[in-house]
């Protein structure tokens, strides 16, 4: 469509912003894929408990644990990860909100990635509920972590993060005994917003819950593994 | 606060399409309640940053939308702001979103670099 007035025209392009994000986070998503690897991008507030959930997966997963974070500033997070075991990569922002695709690439080019050893691609998105829900990374899931402290009204006040997660990590559930937090309600609004959000209640610090989310995460690596295997 | 980035995509965006250089009268962007985009600092950062790109003062007109969501128990449409008010066919709340995560450039009205 074009229309004239003057010299100036009008033309209709209908692109989303995100255009090109997107077709990076793509290539990540079939990088990963090619890997073997199953891409996770934690979203929360800063503090929920994200790294040392990482810390915590750590025991379990091992060196089969690939970790990108996401700062600010510093590199504090990724050396928590590495001295519990696992690559990780620090990308530091420096000022910026959120993690891009963009980002995601450069960390994954830089990274010694070995499929014969690595299963989980991690990526700690910066604390944030509201810029990171916008731009996909190229992971497979997408996790929101919400946790008890932080208040059980929190899912509807940041729905565009909350209704497009795959799994709802209610986190430091240890706290649960001294505060007032309804984990139904927040599961309840989570899935009101949310058909098919899988939701866990757990904590890093007593292990409590964490069966169920690994669980959970081998049948994802699983399938991306099948996958693999039968595009060989 | 993401709308300087998103702001800088835009202007890619519109480079990319009309070529550097081309005078660009303004941008028509849709932009839904659950884009995570606050229409006022995204005007702010836009026109800033056209103006030093050598667009020229570029408007940006945003067509603010609402959420539209599907009930999932009687599957009717409506508008809302508020997802836990209910359907107003059967008063449930649980809905498929199915659009208000949009920020998309929809026009460009632009003058060709003169030859
Ligand atoms: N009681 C309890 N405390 C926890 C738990 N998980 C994390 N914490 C505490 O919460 C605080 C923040 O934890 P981090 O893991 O650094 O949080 P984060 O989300 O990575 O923070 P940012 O990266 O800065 O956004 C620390 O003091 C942790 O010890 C938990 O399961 N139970
Ligand atoms: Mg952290
Ligand atoms: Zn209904």
């Amino acid at each position: 469509m074009m229309e004239t007035q003057g010299t100036a025209q009008t033309i209709k392009v209908k692109s989303p912003v995100m255009a090109k994000n997107d077709e990076i986070a793509a290539e990540n998503r079939a990088r990963l894929e090619r890997l073997g690897l199953v891409g996770v991008n934690i979203m929360s507030s800063p503090g929920s408990g994200k790294t040392t959930l990482l810390e915590t997966m750590a025991r379990r997963y091992g060196t089969s644990m690939a970790v990108i974070e996401g700062d600010v500033q510093t590199s504090r997070d990724a050396e928590r990860v590495r001295s519990a075991g696992c690559l990780a990569h620090q990308i530091e922002t420096r000022g910026s909100c959120h993690l891009d695709a963009k980002m995601v690439s450069d960390a994954l080019a830089a990274m010694p990635i070995n499929p014969a050893v690595h299963r989980l691609l991690i990526v700690e998105n910066v604390g944030n509920l509201i810029c990171p829900s916008s731009y996909d990374l190229g992971e497979h899931l997408r996790i929101g972590l919400l946790s008890v402290t932080e208040g059980d009204d929190k899912v509807l006040k940041y729905p565009a993060l909350f209704s497009r997660i795959n799994v709802l990590l209610i986190s430091k559930s240890d706290l649960l005994p001294h505060l007032e937090f309804d984990t139904a309600r927040a599961m309840e609004e989570c899935r009101a917003i949310n058909a098919h959000v899988d939701a866990f209640v757990l904590s890093s610090r007593t292990g409590e819950g964490m069966d169920a989310f690994y669980d959970y995460l081998d049948a994802a690596v699983a399938k991306v593994r099948a996958g693999r295997d039968a595009a060989q | 606060m993401h709308e300087f980035s998103i702001a800088t995509e835009i202007i890619a965006a519109v480079e990319r399409t009309v070529g550097a250089g081309a005078r660009v009268q303004s941008v028509g962007l849709i932009l839904g309640s659950l884009s995570g985009v606050n229409a006022d600092s995204l005007t702010f950062c836009f026109t800033e940053l056209a103006e030093s790109c050598g667009m020229g003062r570029t408007e940006l007109v945003i067509d603010a939308r609402p959420a539209r969501v599907r009930c999932r128990e009687c599957g009717c449409d409506y508008e809302t702001g508020d997802f836990m008010a209910g359907c107003p066919g059967c008063g449930v709340a649980a809905v498929e979103i199915v659009s208000g995560y949009e920020c998309d450039i929809d026009t460009i009205t632009y003058e060709e670099p003169e030859a």
